[in-house]
């Protein structure tokens, strides 16, 4: 409480950089978590790749707007080390980013946010594209071989990343330019604030795709996709779009992660933190509803963040090793919702259109015999005699 | 002038003015439900 008081007077540290840090992981967890109760909390489409699409936003910052920063830089006269080679891009990267790259972004705010602006839109279209692209041999498949599929991919796309120096340095990572170095103070609040918008942002986002009658196209191929597909929808498609919108949405965390850690490595971006963790907070709040995921998302978020940061404190009545805490407490959360509340905290609800009796239009029965029922007139257009149906009488 | 601390308070009420507001919409549509059930009763 006093931290919070004296950052009255401009200090963030103590309990007032914790909640910086939580605020932030927040933000960057509930974007990753709304993409995934948008795909499958609403349509049935278990992504369990949900890394891939982050680790598509961190590639972004790392090998394109970095090289995209070094060239700016480099026409406006500042003396780079070579970057070309994989070699110079790996080795000279600490000090071109750091000492010359950095200090050239304190002096242009313009810049800077151009290339945050630019990152994002880049991931925005890489991560629709990764989306489409991890959908063809996919899509087809059955809920389950999807997720294995997807989660083959998840390491898949780590392994790339490791192995292609260009894409994020190999095994030593990358240093990213630092675009928020023009702010006077802490970067991680102004950090915080531009996470938590883009949160909203693709909050309303979904929100407006979910009340559309697309989003209720969605809910009906998770009920039953052979139904939707009876009456010409075409499944395969919808659910292709699905994954691509909700892939370029949740590679915006990837940037704002890289941002973040002002580094990108692809262990930064490992299932169990990418893939695993969004998969609990939607379980635990309650998939097909963002009230739900927004609850998950705090608490395992507030959890995590609180159990990493007391350790110390824990460690003494713990009987295992406090590096397992962590893993230990939120899997045996994961049961207890599982075996209690399998339909999360917040369960979901029948779908609401104000002025639109859905409860009622389900509800009701078909009592129709048709044996009883009126024969139907065919309407006939007694000036359209080039008719398809006169056509067909007259053979 | 004082950035860190008005970025902070910012952060602070996007960080409560989102779940509220959710929360909010989420109340409203369990009430309009169950009028729409009650109705049918």
């Amino acid at each position: 409480m006093i931290d919070i008081i004296g950052l009255l007077v401009g200090e963030i540290s103590g309990t007032s950089r914790l909640i910086v840090d939580i605020a932030i992981y927040f933000g960057l967890f509930v974007i990753v978590a709304m993409a995934l109760n948008f795909q499958y909390g609403n349509a049935g489409v278990p992504n369990m790749g949900c890394a891939v699409q982050v680790i598509t936003g961190g590639f972004t910052v790392s090998a394109i707007t970095t090289r995209v920063t070094f060239m700016i830089v480099k026409a406006a006269g500042v003396e780079l080390l070579p970057f070309a080679s994989d070699f110079d891009w790996v080795y000279n990267n600490q000090y071109n980013v750091s000492v010359l790259t950095n200090s050239f972004l304190k002096t242009h705010m313009l810049l800077s946010i151009s290339l945050l602006l630019f990152s994002l839109g880049v991931a925005l279209v890489l991560g629709a594209a990764i989306g489409y692209i991890i959908s063809l041999p996919a899509i087809r498949l059955r809920s389950t071989y999807l997720m294995i599929t997807l989660i083959t991919m998840a390491d898949a796309s780590q392994i790339i990343g490791r192995n292609i120096p260009a894409l994020c340095g190999g095994t030593l990572g990358i240093f990213v330019p630092n675009v928020f170095a023009w702010y006077p103070g802490d970067r991680g609040v102004l950090l915080a604030v531009v996470t938590l918008f883009i949160g909203i942002i693709a909050f309303f986002i979904f929100k407006t795709m979910l009340n559309s009658p697309y989003g209720r196209l969605m809910r009906a191929i998770r009920e039953n996709d052979i139904t939707v597909g009876s009456v010409g929808k075409n499944v395969v498609g919808i659910r292709r779009n699905i994954l691509m919108f909700a892939s370029g949405i949740t590679a915006l965390s990837g940037v704002m992660v890289a941002f973040y850690y002002s580094y990108v490595v692809d262990n930064a971006f490992q299932r169990a933190d990418w893939t695993y963790w969004p998969w609990l907070m939607l379980i635990l709040g309650g998939p097909g509803n963002n009230a739900g995921t927004f609850l998950g998302t705090a608490l395992i978020i507030g959890l995590r963040r609180g159990i990493i940061v007391y350790k110390w404190y824990l460690e003494q009545y713990l009987f295992f090793p406090i590096a397992y805490a962590e893993s230990i407490i939120l899997g045996v959360l994961l049961i207890l919702v599982i075996i209690f509340r399998p339909r999360g905290l917040i369960p979901e609800k029948l779908l609401y259109i104000p002025g639109i009796n859905y409860r009622k239009m389900v509800k009701e029965e078909t009592t129709i015999d048709w044996r009883e029922a009126k024969k139907v007139e065919p309407k006939t257009n007694r000036f359209k005699f080039w008719g398809k149906k006169e056509r067909s009488e007259s053979e | 002038m004082n950035w860190d601390s008005i970025l902070f308070w910012v952060m602070i009420a996007l960080w409560v003015t989102m779940p509220a507001f959710i929360a909010y919409e989420e109340i409203k549509e369990r009430r309009a439900l169950a009028e729409t059930l009650k109705e049918e009763a």
